[in-house]
């Protein structure tokens, strides 16, 4: 079973387990820490961000299945409490920022995507043997294949941001899923503006 | 058989038609010792003989689809025996009703000259008897018989493989339906579509076939596959395989199990969409913040850039049945709206003007509605226009539905409905264009993105 952490939005099935009573499935981390509430809402149960502070100092010490994977397990006693491996994704997510976020049907940098992807811009400067993927993805209110195009256009709206900031376009790939890899499940705004993004994944 | 609008061919008419032609050209369905698999043809090959009338011909009496829309044609149908019977019985019962066209009344099994009268004072209209006998190869008589006239319709025989019982049972209902309706039918049809299994995170996306009352499920393809699209003329699914590697299109010989590569893009393929003689397949490639239409010839590879729209996004091109015209999805308005233009790309023009998103335009068979998705207020919508723009009407909504593809004949689309929620389920259902009869077809797993074949040959 290929599952997402509901922190990091890693997908590393055998570290991972399943919040109780719940579709929520976390990272086995020794410093798990809840960052979610269960709102009891409508039917289904959605996820809410407690801090966005609290995430980032999670972030650090969930597992990955592209970088520092084992090293949140481990022996339970070896965490270190400097964080993840300098120039790995777990880096790239807990002190820069993987993703930037899209408007309903729209692929211009909003003034946040801006600063998240100058932000990714330095890193990829700071680590040059680095190469990533960018993934442009949509939330399901669009068809397959228009969303397959939105997506690419996401993804290429990121990365000609990073090429105008000077990372080389040979260090980075794009792609589109579409809607078929949704980050949140479920119906609203809430989750269909979480899956309106383009996210950087180190290669 | 000529017109597809001439039923109630007498057996008469139909020997004479098999004196002009020799019996390969009428009653030769299927290649002989094809032995495919996946493939249409029948393995161990079909003979098909006509079955003498035993009575003078029947009169003309034709009812339309829109007829039977209204008030569905009363059949009996009894059972074709034991065995392989019952079974083909219940398979074109099945087909039959699904319609929502035909009121099957069930009876014993009759191999004789019907008795007309108590059937008559059932209100049915046509009657149907048969046998199936043997084992290994089987031989399958059908005969369909006017109630009011008393007088045999059309008379068959097929003798096959027992393992190909269940086509058998399809090409007598889409017999049935044509002489009764005046229309080919769709029975003997597949359905491509993707297979959607394990996290809704990162979901396995397989190319998968089946029949189109979801029997004989196959999955095809070990990689991930998006927006599959049959061949309208041949025994061929291309597709859009991407995962690990640059996205590519491939087309898949389902007798063969082999595929081959639709060429290279400079930019990202999106979905293969085909011509109506299947010789061009037309591809949106993203390129930028774009995506642009470009034709493919299969056989020379040559490319031809049909649309240029400056950045804009263009996909789910589908041609008119004659090939002179193709409608598209484009935001070079603004918002994802329908548009249409020539062949060669000029002309272009705007279709849809309601609210809301419109997208995956596909152009009916018939040549009659263009099917499309709507999406306003965070509700998906499927509907059908005319090819003008007017007309538009919408069948059913829900969460998501979409993807709609025609049936051959154009009376009915299948489509994708997906469920909204945490763990929202994806599968196809089928609905008569007037909106009626909306069904599901089960799969064993999530299905989504289907494309329905041609008739098969």
């Amino acid at each position: 079973m290929d599952v997402a952490c509901a922190n990091c939005f890693a997908y590393a099935a055998s570290q991972m387990r399943l919040l109780e009573k719940s579709s929520v499935f976390l990272c086995l981390n020794p410093y798990y820490v809840p960052v979610v509430e269960l709102i009891p809402g409508s039917k289904q149960m959605r996820l809410k961000l407690i801090g966005t502070l609290a995430v980032a100092a999670l972030l650090a010490g969930c597992a990955n299945d592209h970088a520092n994977t084992g090293a949140a397990t481990g022996t339970g006693a070896a965490v270190q409490p400097s964080g993840p491996v300098p120039g790995s994704e777990a880096d790239l997510v807990a002190n820069v920022g993987d993703r930037v976020f899209f408007d309903l049907n729209q692929s211009g940098l909003t003034s946040d995507a801006k600063a998240t992807l100058d932000k990714q811009a330095d890193w990829l400067a700071k680590y040059p043997q680095v190469t990533v993927q960018i993934a442009g993805n949509c939330d399901d209110r669009g068809t397959e294949e228009y969303n397959l195009a939105l997506g690419q256009r996401r993804a290429n709206a990121a990365h000609d941001y990073l090429v105008a900031k000077g990372a080389a376009g040979s260090r980075m790939t794009t792609i589109s899923y579409g809607k078929d890899r949704p980050t949140a499940t479920g119906e609203g705004e809430d989750v269909w503006s979480q899956n309106r993004n383009a996210i950087t994944s180190v290669q | 058989m000529g017109s597809t609008r001439d039923s109630y061919i007498s057996d008469r008419q139909a020997e004479a038609l098999t004196r002009t032609f020799g019996p390969e050209g009428m009653g030769r369905r299927s290649l002989l010792g094809g032995g495919a698999l996946l493939g249409a043809g029948l393995a161990g090959g079909l003979t098909v003989m006509p079955l003498g009338a035993r009575a003078a011909d029947a009169p003309a009496a034709e009812i339309t689809v829109d007829q039977a829309r209204t008030a569905p044609i009363p059949i009996i149908i009894p059972s074709f025996g034991p065995g392989i019977g019952e079974q083909i019985t219940s398979v074109l019962t099945a087909d039959l009703s699904n319609t929502g066209l035909f009121k099957v009344i069930p009876a014993a099994t009759n191999s004789g000259t019907p008795d007309f009268a108590p059937y008559k004072a059932m209100g049915a209209r046509a009657a149907v008897t048969g046998t199936a006998s043997g084992s290994g190869t089987v031989r399958v008589e059908f005969r369909l018989w006017d109630v009011l006239t008393a007088q045999q319709i059309q008379g068959t025989a097929y003798t096959t493989s027992s393992a190909n019982w269940r086509r058998i049972a399809h090409i007598i209902g889409d017999v049935i339906y044509q002489r009764m309706l005046g229309e080919k039918g769709y029975f003997d049809t597949r359905i491509g579509f993707i297979s959607r299994s394990g996290s809704v995170h990162s979901p396995r996306m397989r190319l998968a076939v089946m029949d189109q009352d979801g029997a004989n499920y196959r999955v095809l393809s070990s990689s991930q596959t998006k927006l599959p699209a049959f061949n309208p003329v041949r025994d061929q699914i291309a597709f859009l395989s991407y995962g690990t590697t640059v996205p590519r299109i491939y087309i898949f010989d389902l007798a063969s199990g082999r595929q081959h590569i639709l060429g290279d893009f400079s930019g990202v393929p999106l979905g293969p969409h085909y011509s109506p003689d299947g010789s061009t397949i037309i591809v949106p490639v993203a390129r930028g913040s774009g995506s642009e239409l470009y034709s493919v010839n299969i056989a020379s590879g040559a490319k031809r850039q049909l649309t240029s729209s400056g950045g804009a996004i263009n996909v789910s091109p589908s041609f008119s049945p004659d090939g002179s015209q193709i409608v598209f999805n484009s935001d070079r308005g603004g918002s994802p709206a329908l548009y249409i233009m020539s062949a060669s790309g000029g002309g272009v023009r705007r279709l849809s003007y309601g609210s809301g998103n419109y997208g995956d335009s596909v152009w009916s068979p018939r040549g009659d509605l263009i099917g499309f998705t709507r999406i306003a207020g965070g509700q998906f919508s499927l509907g059908v226009m005319n090819p003008d723009g007017t007309g538009e009407r919408i069948m059913t909504q829900g969460y998501t539905v979409e993807s709609p593809t025609f049936c051959p004949n154009g009376r009915v689309l299948a489509f994708c409905r997906r469920t909204g929620g945490e763990n929202g389920s994806a599968g196809i259902h089928t609905i008569d264009i007037t909106g009626f009869h909306e069904q599901a077809i089960s799969t064993p797993e999530g299905a989504s993105s289907p494309t329905w074949s041609p008739l098969n040959v």
